[in-house]
């Protein structure tokens, strides 16, 4: 990259920066209006933005973002380390943009996050109209720092080598009394006032000086676009999508339609049947202390989501159980799902008859006897219902299976358990003694049951014996299944593991005291990729064997992938997504921590 | 070329052109007086449907005045307030007005109790028994309808291309290609979706006549370039007839079935030569028709899924008369028990109806629905062996002696013009 | 040929030239190979050359490489390791697919190929398929014996074979009493080993299917109940004696019509499958077998002939699916994954289930418009960056040959000596890739994909 070409992406690079690396990372403790929507502080520059944008990007203070990466103990960690500036060196790209910079600083006498930082005071936008036109509009502290970095640009323009010969370097023209300037083709850019506007098409920039001095309320004046700022919580960067335009694409209704299997009908809850009727979605997202908040609403037509009333909690007040906590914890997701209503409504919610879910039915009737498994067995079941993933420990004592897969436990509660629950150990062994049945059928071993206690509560254990396995050796599959059913009180818990299953226990015992809904909460998930990684490093050959068969690398290869996975799971944290109600549709609001000092391992490497 | 038929004549205006003349022949005044055209066996097509699970035929052709099946289903039986009633006390469920519209309109035909002799009540088995018309084989490798497309590539003879003009069966379904189609010599097409017989041209579209060495002898070669030639012909086909714009264009159920047949349908349209099409229903597995619990809601939806599909697929192929020429026959693995279970469903049985459906059929209705004081493992006995429809569509449609294709001889029905 | 040794689905083809009388054309070729020479040959045993192995066998006598394409070398040996672990991962979790993919890694990667696809041939021979074995832990086991004795001692290899448990659950006949003998049995080895119609079985099925008895295939094992066993006496092959199922393979191996039929079979794979000559244009091979027992000697003796190398066998076979995406991956050092496997059998042929105990279809069968459409979308798929198909055929290329790209392209993709008319396109292509320096990758894509697809890379 030539360093006038450099220089003159600089302003582009820049100003994308602040938006594109702010949306991971931003700050927002020390902002100077803390509480306000960023609409609220870009309602002026979004006057000038037409109103047929489809979608559009808002950072208030872009300032404060810059200082708080600057205070960021981890940001500093990689800015000082010594690799960082070795891997700037070594990249060729970086170095030139390094140099431009420094030429920056230089003629403005100061550096260039103070710069950035003067350039954005008052907010940015950047915009997408129909066919493929963007604009960028930002709003400096005063228009003195823009013309000057304006002229710095285009000078290096007109110095650059690679424009030599050319005979317009910078074009230049006038129009409605504001100067206009373009560095190729596909960009244009003028200053008014403290606002510096950037197009990718001379015609648009004409539209915005038009919008601009004629006055109108442009994007801001719209409707979709005002319900859309007005919904979303305190946020550092604001997003809106006029979703209008997107959803009666073939691909949007095609992975529409393919969301409607029973399982994600049950997950999902509606949540792709409010994009299906949403005019807009709005999403919000803010940094605290090395997490990223966001937050989710769309607007529309409610009537897609009456089928979903199974998922919204029935009365104020009612919400999901808080999630359990066990040890090596992977993910955890409470939801509010009347179980018995949503299978009664299986013709509306996903009207075609699979052949599993007709398995499914089969076995249902098998194991419950011929019970009615909407009215006499899903309606015993009170809507809370949770699930729990957690990682496994195996001991040489006991096998390491080959490959080691997470336990996963199921907890319902019941209406009434002393009726119930026997109802359900006698169709769990059923189960368990088909699974026998079958697996005799074709010579394989079959599963051991055992009655055991613990606490004072008697299960059912299922478990594989290892008279015939070398325990030095991996054992095969089957070893990561200790399947358990337990009820205790009014907690029914369906277990692959009985490890899980008593940690579970425990873990009920222990918050029983605490055990109150959140209220307006339709889906509560957590999950810790922390112990992801920690799965992957378990699950090492396994995981570099099927990369080298799906993707026909050699081992080193397949190594390489596999340590990428590993470090981009240990980048993120623990992360929370709450699924609730907002006006009468589905709203998502989400928390992701990020490890940036493992961010260094991501740079690019000549 | 195809074979001259009645309807090529009748479309080419000759046969006016001999009437206006004053003179008819007898034979041509015979051909004439039958207002249903008779495919010809050079040019017809067969759709095979598979229904995987075992459909309940009692619930499919319901005898909803019969005692035995009230009392025997006291929560599946379907009332007559249920069904469209099609002969005295049978009728078929609300559901599938679609398949009744088309057994009024002469488009869809339902043959009773069909079966054969000692059924097996094992999916695998019996599914293998319909699918090659074996039963007495234990390890049978072929396909009926595959050894029918064996008949239709070039067979080992001085100077025929080993390359056939056309694909002869194509598969359209994400599942294993069914034994049905696995032929000895012929290689089944199979299409998971549009886009697998779609011509990917990111590198753009090979050139005719390029990329042949001059090699004296290269026979093959020749024979590859003149291949692809007609492969590239037949991808503009299959495009062409796949535009969506297209005027008249009939509007299909959003099931994954529906979308098959419309798919099918397309192919079919396109006029690529093939003349043994298979997809199915039901998925792998036991298969979604194999309702042994809470069987009332579910084989209800997946009637009445049956049906739409199906009525818009010939709905589809209806325009431009090519129904004429298509013969479609479903199959099932068995049918199921007369008593219910007490989980509300069925267990397997043996004999079910099946359908016909598309041009040239001459009833609606074949055979008497069967006797349910007679049964067989439960279910009831077949009055119509399988192979004999097989025969018949050999015989009459493909134009293969059926004999051939079935190793024994079993008697054609008359249910086809 | 007599009715009783089954005929092969002998096709007339336009061909120059009738088969020549004599037999000596069976003589072991004494030029040193031609670059063309040299690719014909790696077109038959290996489905396409390298460049390296174009450049490495050039002027050496066919038997000499012949001798490099069937030793265990160290390299072998390498190659064994490294790819043992995919392949005992895959038969413990019983992962077919896997396994597959393991196999052809094994086709294009190897350092033997020959062995590799001696190996597939026997699978073909014996009609052996994965999914009908069902059992992978013993599918694997005798795919091992067969490439152990892929070019091996021919009396030992039907033993190896016929006795394995594998075969038996291949016909669905895991149970064999004596009262009920499991005549499929006897009808796979009569077609796939002697070549025999159904017409032609007569009596001989159930005969064989008596020896049989008495073995019961019970949690992958092979047991023998000597209650269950028939000791009677039985006519097998013009012979009668109280046969055991021990005795079948050697009744094979010694009979004339089993090494005639094997020849047929050997002739058709590396010769011609659209016109076959006579018996006793075939005898030489047959007499390796018959007389030697040793199924390399008559591999040997058809790819060192001057027969082999006569202008009437080159280009004379057609790839089926899993031959052409081997060749285009074997030329370009591709890669193979899961998905380009997957993609195989869904084009009708699995590598590792022939449709029959006849085999695979013929080859013609695979280029009806419909599967040369998908055939086209393969090759696309292959070339393009998708990496669920390898996605750096383009990119390997290009860093591989660099300028000279266009030309390796034709040396290993179409016929030495000969022109080949790819036409104006590549012209074109060619033109851009010395031009171009950003899109390179994107322009090699292109080049690959039109000879690809083009007729002459539809022939071996």
């Amino acid at each position: 990259m030539r360093v006038g070409a450099a220089a003159g992406s600089l302003l582009r690079v820049a100003i994308c920066a602040a938006a594109v690396v702010g949306g991971c990372l931003i700050g927002g403790t020390e902002r100077l209006s803390a509480a306000e929507s960023p609409a609220e502080s870009a309602a002026e520059l979004c006057k000038w933005i037409p109103a047929e944008a489809v979608a559009a990007v808002m950072v208030s203070h872009p300032a404060d973002l810059l200082r708080k990466l600057d205070e960021t103990p981890a940001i500093r960690e990689l800015e000082s380390g010594l690799r960082l500036a070795e891997l700037l060196e070594r990249n060729q790209e970086l170095r030139q943009l390094r140099a431009a910079v420094s030429l920056l600083e230089g003629q403005l006498q100061s550096d260039w996050k103070t710069i950035l930082g003067d350039m954005t005071a008052g907010g940015l936008v950047l915009a997408v109209l129909p066919d493929n036109q963007v604009v960028v509009i930002v709003e400096a502290r005063d228009a003195e720092v823009l013309r000057k970095v304006n002229d710095f640009v285009l000078n290096l323009a007109r110095l650059d080598p690679g424009n030599a010969g050319k005979r317009e370097a910078v074009r230049e023209a006038e129009y409605r009394g504001v100067r206009g300037w373009a560095l190729s083709p596909e960009e244009s850019h003028a200053v008014i006032d403290r606002r510096l506007v950037l197009c990718n098409s001379a015609e648009l920039l004409r539209r915005i000086i038009d919008q601009a001095q004629d006055g109108g309320e442009g994007l801001a004046g719209s409707a979709q676009f005002k319900a859309a700022v007005a919904s979303l919580p305190a946020s550092d960067i604001g997003v809106f999508v006029d979703f209008r335009l997107f959803r009666d694409l073939p691909q949007v209704q095609e992975g529409l339609r393919q969301a409607r299997s029973p399982l994600s009908v049950l997950f999902l809850a509606g949540l792709t049947e409010a994009l299906g009727g949403a005019d807009w979605l709005a999403l919000g997202l803010a940094y605290e202390d090395e997490s990223v908040r966001c937050a989710l609403r769309s607007g529309g037509d409610t009537a897609l989501c009456k089928d979903f009333g199974f998922a919204m909690p029935a009365s104020p007040g009612e919400g999901v159980l808080p999630n359990l906590d066990v040890p090596g914890r992977i993910m955890a997701l409470t939801m509010y799902r009347d179980l018995r209503d949503f299978y009664a409504r299986k013709n509306e919610l996903f009207p075609e008859r699979t052949s599993g879910l007709i398995f499914f039915e089969n076995m249902m009737g098998i194991f419950f006897s011929g019970r009615n498994f909407t009215d006499e067995v899903l309606t015993e079941l009170d809507p809370h219902v949770r699930i729990v993933v957690a990682r496994q420990q195996f001991t040489p004592e006991t096998g390491v299976p080959e490959v080691q897969i997470p336990a996963l436990a199921v907890v319902f509660r019941m209406r009434n358990p002393q009726r119930f629950g026997p109802i359900v150990e006698e169709g769990w062994q059923k189960a368990l003694g088909l699974i026998n049945f079958v697996r005799g059928q074709d010579a394989q071993p079959g599963l051991i049951l055992d009655r055991m206690e613990y606490q004072g509560v008697k299960y059912t254990v299922s478990y594989f014996s290892t008279v015939d396995e070398d325990l030095s050796q991996p054992l095969p599959m089957r070893f990561n299944f200790r399947p358990v059913v337990i009820a205790q009180g009014e907690d029914l818990i369906l277990a692959s593991s009985e490890g899980l299953g008593k940690s579970i226990m425990d873990a009920i015992r222990a918050s029983a005291d605490s055990d109150r809904p959140l209220p307006d909460v339709s889906a509560l998930l957590e999950t810790d990729l922390a112990a992801v990684a920690q799965v992957i490093e378990d699950n090492r050959e396994a995981l570099i064997r099927q990369n080298m068969l799906a993707k026909g690398r050699e081992r080193e290869e397949a190594v390489k992938e596999w340590e990428h996975l590993k470090r981009a799971v240990e980048l993120f944290g623990k992360s929370v997504v709450k699924v609730g109600v907002h006006d009468g549709r589905p709203a998502l609001d989400a928390k992701v921590s990020v490890k940036l000092s493992t961010l260094e391992q991501f740079l690019p490497a000549e | 070329m195809r074979t001259l038929s009645r309807r090529t004549l009748l479309q080419s205006g000759l046969a006016s052109a001999v009437v206006l003349g004053g003179h008819i022949p007898g034979f041509l005044r015979r051909a004439l007086a039958d207002e249903r055209l008779s495919p010809s066996i050079h040019d017809s097509i067969v759709v095979a449907i598979q229904l995987a699970g075992g459909n309940d035929g009692l619930n499919t052709v319901v005898p909803y005045e019969n005692d035995i099946y009230q009392r025997s289903r006291p929560t599946l039986a379907l009332k007559k307030k249920d069904v469209i009633p099609l002969q005295q006390g049978v009728g078929i469920p609300a559901r599938m007005k679609g398949v009744f519209d088309g057994l009024e309109q002469g488009s869809f035909a339902v043959i009773h109790a069909v079966g054969y002799s000692n059924p097996s009540g094992d999916h695998d088995r019996a599914m293998e028994i319909w699918q090659t018309a074996q039963p007495d084989n234990p390890h049978p490798e072929t396909g009926w309808l595959g050894r029918a497309a064996d008949h239709l590539v070039p067979s080992p003879k001085a100077g025929a291309s080993p390359i056939p003009a056309a694909s002869p069966s194509v598969f359209i379904s994400e599942i294993a290609t069914p034994l049905t189609v696995i032929g000895r010599a012929s290689v089944c097409v199979k299409a998971a979706d549009p886009a697998s017989l779609t011509l990917d041209a990111s590198f753009g579209f090979p050139a005719i006549g390029e990329g042949t060495s001059k090699f004296p002898s290269a026979a093959c070669e020749s024979l590859v370039s003149d291949a692809i030639a007609a492969s590239l012909r037949t991808a503009e086909r299959v495009a062409e007839a796949s535009r969506e714009d297209k005027p008249g264009n009939v509007s299909y159920p959003s099931t994954l079935f529906a979308r098959r047949l419309e798919w099918l349908a397309r192919l079919i349209r396109a006029e690529l030569g093939t003349r043994i099409f298979c997809t199915e229903m039901g998925g792998s597995g036991p298969g979604s028709f194999d309702t042994h619990s809470l069987q009332a809601n579910n084989h209800g939806e997946l009637l009445g899924e049956f049906s739409d599909a199906l009525a818009a697929f010939l709905a589809d192929l209806a325009r431009d008369r090519i129904l004429e020429r298509v013969i479609v026959y479903t199959y099932s693995e068995f049918g199921r028990t007369v008593r219910e279970n007490g989980r509300r469903g069925t267990d397997h049985g043996s004999a079910a109806p099946i359908f016909l459906a598309g041009g040239g059929l001459r009833q609606s209705v074949v055979g008497e629905h069967p006797d349910l004081r007679e049964m067989e493992n439960g279910g009831v006995k077949h009055t119509v062996d399988f192979r004999q429809i097989y025969a018949t569509i050999l015989e009459r449609r493909l134009g293969i002696p059926s004999q051939q294709v079935l190793s024994a001889s079993f008697e054609p029905l008359p249910i086809l013009v | 040929m007599t009715s009783h040794c089954g005929e092969l689905h002998d096709r007339e083809m336009p061909h120059a030239g009738a088969f020549p009388a004599s037999s000596d054309l069976w003589q072991a070729s004494s030029h040193p190979m031609s670059r063309r020479d040299v690719a014909h040959l790696l077109r038959r045993v290996a489905a396409n050359p390298t460049a390296e192995e174009l450049d490495g066998f050039s002027g050496q006598l066919p038997d000499a490489v012949f001798l490099l394409l069937t030793e265990e070398s160290p390299r072998y040996h390498e190659f064994e390791a490294e790819l043992r672990p995919l392949e005992e991962a895959a038969v413990r979790s019983n992962a077919a697919n896997a396994y597959r993919t393991w196999f052809m890694w094994r086709l294009v990667l190897s350092p033997c190929p020959l062995r590799e696809w001696m190996t597939v041939f026997w699978l073909e021979y014996f009609g052996l398929g994965i999914e009908r074995v069902a059992d992978l832990a013993l599918f694997d086991d005798v795919v091992r014996s067969m490439r152990r004795l892929a070019l091996g001692d021919y009396h030992e290899l039907p033993a190896a074979v016929l006795l394995h448990p594998a075969f038996l659950l291949n016909v669905r006949a895991p149970l064999n009493y004596r009262s009920d003998p499991s005549e499929q049995v006897g009808a796979a080895i009569l077609r796939t080993c002697l070549g025999y119609r159904e017409q032609d079985f007569s009596a001989q099925a159930g005969e064989l299917a008596r020896a049989f008895s008495g073995r019961f295939i019970n949690r992958g094992r092979l047991r023998v109940s000597e209650f269950e066993r028939d000791t009677g006496e039985k006519t097998i092959l013009g012979r009668s004696k109280a046969f055991e199922a021990e005795d079948i393979p050697r009744l094979i191996a010694e009979d004339a019509r089993a090494a005639s039929w094997t020849a047929r079979r050997l002739y058709r794979w590396f010769c011609c499958d659209t016109r076959m000559p006579s018996e006793e244009f075939l005898s030489p091979p047959a007499e390796q077998l018959r007389q030697n027992g040793s199924v390399a000697a008559a591999v040997r003796l058809i790819l060192s002939s001057q027969w082999f190398f006569s202008e009437a066998v080159r280009r004379q076979k057609l790839r089926r699916p899993v031959e052409f995406a081997a060749a285009l991956l074997r030329a370009l050092k591709g890669r193979i994954t899961l998905r380009t496997v997957t993609e195989l059998t869904a084009m009708g042929q699995d590598i590792l289930q022939p449709t029959t105990l006849d085999g695979w279809s013929e080859a013609g069968n695979y280029f009806s418009p419909l599967a040369l459409i998908q055939r086209m979308n393969l090759a696309a798929k292959l070339v393009g960056t998708d990496e669920n198909f390898g996605g750096g055929l383009a990119r390997g290329a290009v860093e591989t040959w660099g300028d000279d790209l266009p030309n390796a392209l034709t040396d290993l993709m179409t016929d030495q000596a000969i022109p080949v008319e790819i036409g104006s396109r590549w012209e074109d292509l060619r033109a851009r890739y010395a031009a171009s320096s950003g899109d390179r990758e994107r322009v090699a894509a292109a080049m690959i994909y039109l000879l690809a697809v083009s007729p002459v890379f539809q022939t071996a």
